[in-house]
């Protein structure tokens, strides 16, 4: 099932967030303006307010109270990747120049902070200061798995724990805390607010994994960057976690990154056949599974209503998604 | 009785302290400069809030928030625009980015705590202008002289008025806005004596003597710099008339203000230009 036929009973609420989006990032400057904008325009998933609508569904379902939710977590996930290109130093994102290289380092700085502080500004609108305690925490983790990424870069004595905790702060946290804040914003009752952000939990941990599969198994054109980025860059995720605790792999992969020099892309392309070939892929997919069905399980502690098989659905599309 | 300065002093300690503690990630000092705590915001922002019936804890995470945010906006700013040229450049890149993100990340985490929404929201809404006016400045090619240094004015004071303007307390805006104003200044003008043809100076040319070359004549230099220097005259004007309000705190910045005009060289470098 795509992702648009899945999403089709929310379209009304979605076409009015993504409006209330691009009216949120409607700075006063024009290059602060056209460079959110840029983002923006360039798409997305918007899998976390669509997380925020669908948790909201159970409790007393307010769009205009749901929306600063929805914004916010979108916008937060927009600047941390306006960041990120200026520390990947990437050229492309979503098949689009990132700001970055449409403009330059500096002005994906202030764009990235504009933003961010545009989101804050937006959750405290909301009257539960539960909501800035659980959405606080949460970037703060997200802040110190990213550093913790940088410092684990090239490091091939991590262990598939590192990893776990790695994407829970990078990926997980955020998810999770879209389906909790959805519910907390909504009224939805504690035991709904829990098992909801413990489905988002594995969803999220199940994309990142997939995220990181399609690194090694996407073509350029549905990745829209080459594949082997994360390898590039040093990111060691779990395909190639699993082909390092073999000897014979580890070997042969060692050898390419063992010299001082940087890695070529066909130094990339052939650790990428390396670890389809020691069955990392397989094992990778099978861990998503998992966290699949550990999110399928908190479902159903839920009511059986649409929004349910609705988030049901997305986690299944997680599972097999290509891009 | 206690005395006053004692207890101030105590006070700027512990938060001393708190921000030390905070900005002391191990492996982010790795790479990066170990971020600077400007004394004279904290002693400005640790004054204003003295004048507020927060409980004492409170007003020490209140002064710690802001000062992260200070710390955050110019841990983004040292982002270069150059390529890097080796994997300490590119680490010392890519972790001050993150450093930046993890320090503003901090205010919203304390005050959070608090469950302090109006302070977010204040903040949050100084950073969004603050970056508006840094955004301004970097792109202000089409504008005047003026426009130019009054996003300079903004960029160093809006954190001080919003703050003011939070806790009500106005009558600080004024103060703090021509004191950083002329800090900035003099900072721009001692760059302009260790490198020639600064980013402002640039900006100056550009906007009043149509100067469209990367580089500038001795002439264009001169005349650039004699324009900078009528605003630093300005703004030192502006100040002095406002150390004419002798208090304790005004003394304090007062003596500051002495020691950074004699440091940065404007005097002695205008009366050997002026001969």
């Amino acid at each position: 099932m795509k992702l648009t036929t899945i999403y089709a009973s929310l379209k009304k609420d979605l076409t009015f967030i993504e409006s209330e989006l691009e009216q949120t990032v409607n700075a006063h400057h024009p290059v602060l303006r056209d460079a959110s904008n840029h983002l923006l325009k360039a798409g997305g998933k918007r899998i976390r307010p669509v997380f925020v609508l669908l948790s909201g569904k159970f409790g007393d379902y307010d769009l205009d109270k749901m929306k600063n939710v929805a914004v916010a977590l979108e916008l937060i996930h927009m600047a941390s990747l306006v960041h990120d290109d200026v520390i990947d130093d990437a050229e492309m994102r979503r098949g689009a120049k990132t700001i970055k290289a449409q403009w330059d380092n500096r002005v994906a700085m202030y764009t990235g902070d504009y933003i961010f502080a545009r989101a804050l500004e937006l959750v405290t609108e909301l009257e539960d200061p539960e909501a800035n305690s659980i959405l606080s925490n949460a970037i703060l983790e997200m802040c110190i798995g990213e550093i913790e990424q940088i410092k684990d870069q090239f490091n091939w004595n991590q262990n598939v724990r590192d990893y776990f905790r790695r994407i829970k702060r990078k990926t997980a946290l955020l998810i999770s805390i879209s389906c909790e804040l959805g519910a907390v914003a909504a009224g939805a009752s504690k035991t709904e607010q829990r098992y909801l952000k413990q489905f988002g939990y594995y969803v999220g941990m199940a994309y990142q994994i997939t995220d990181d599969i399609l690194d090694y198994t996407g073509t350029e054109r549905e990745l829209g960057k080459p594949a082997g980025g994360d390898l590039l860059q040093g990111n060691i995720t779990l395909p190639v976690l699993f082909a390092m605790k073999q000897s014979n792999y580890k070997s042969q992969i060692m050898s390419v990154f063992s010299e001082e020099k940087p890695v070529s892309q066909d130094e990339v392309n052939q650790v990428l056949s390396i670890v389809k070939s020691s069955g990392g892929i397989e094992f990778a997919r099978e861990i998503s599974d998992c966290y699949l069905q550990k999110a399928f399980h908190a479902l159903e502690h839920l009511p059986s209503t649409s929004s349910r098989t609705s988030l049901k659905q997305i986690a299944e599309y997680i599972g097999k998604r290509k891009h | 009785m206690n005395n006053p300065m004692d207890y101030k002093h105590k006070q700027l300690n512990i938060v001393r302290e708190k921000l030390h503690s905070r900005l002391a990630h191990s492996y982010l000092l790795r790479f990066i400069d170990i971020p600077v705590i400007d004394e004279e915001r904290l002693y400005l922002f640790h004054e204003m809030l003295e004048q507020t019936s927060l409980e004492k804890e409170r007003k020490q995470d209140t002064l710690l928030s802001i000062m992260l945010v200070q710390i955050a906006l110019d841990t983004h700013e040292r982002i270069s625009l150059a390529d890097v040229q080796n994997e300490d450049e590119r680490k010392n890149r890519q972790l001050t980015v993150l450093a930046g993100d993890y320090f503003s990340s901090m205010y919203y985490h304390i005050l959070s705590k608090w469950k302090d929404n109006e302070l977010i929201r204040t903040l949050s809404g100084a950073i969004q202008e603050i970056n508006e006016s840094k955004m301004s400045f970097y792109h202000a090619e089409e504008q005047s002289v003026d426009y130019i240094f009054s996003n300079l004015k903004d960029i160093e004071s809006i954190l001080i008025r919003k703050v003011a303007e939070h806790f009500d307390l106005s009558e600080w805006k004024s103060f703090g806005t021509q004191y950083f104003y002329l800090n900035r200044l003099l900072f721009e003008r001692k760059q302009e004596l260790i490198q020639s043809g600064t980013n402002l100076l640039h900006k100056i040319a550009f906007t009043f003597l149509a100067v469209r070359e990367s580089t500038l004549t001795t002439e264009q230099t001169a005349k650039a710099r004699s324009i900078l220097d009528s605003y630093v005259d300005h703004a030192k004007k502006d100040i002095d008339f406002l150390f004419q309000q002798y208090s304790d705190f005004h003394r304090w910045f007062h003596n500051r203000h002495e020691f950074y005009w004699g440091l940065n060289g404007v005097q002695e470098k205008k009366m050997a230009e002026e001969g």
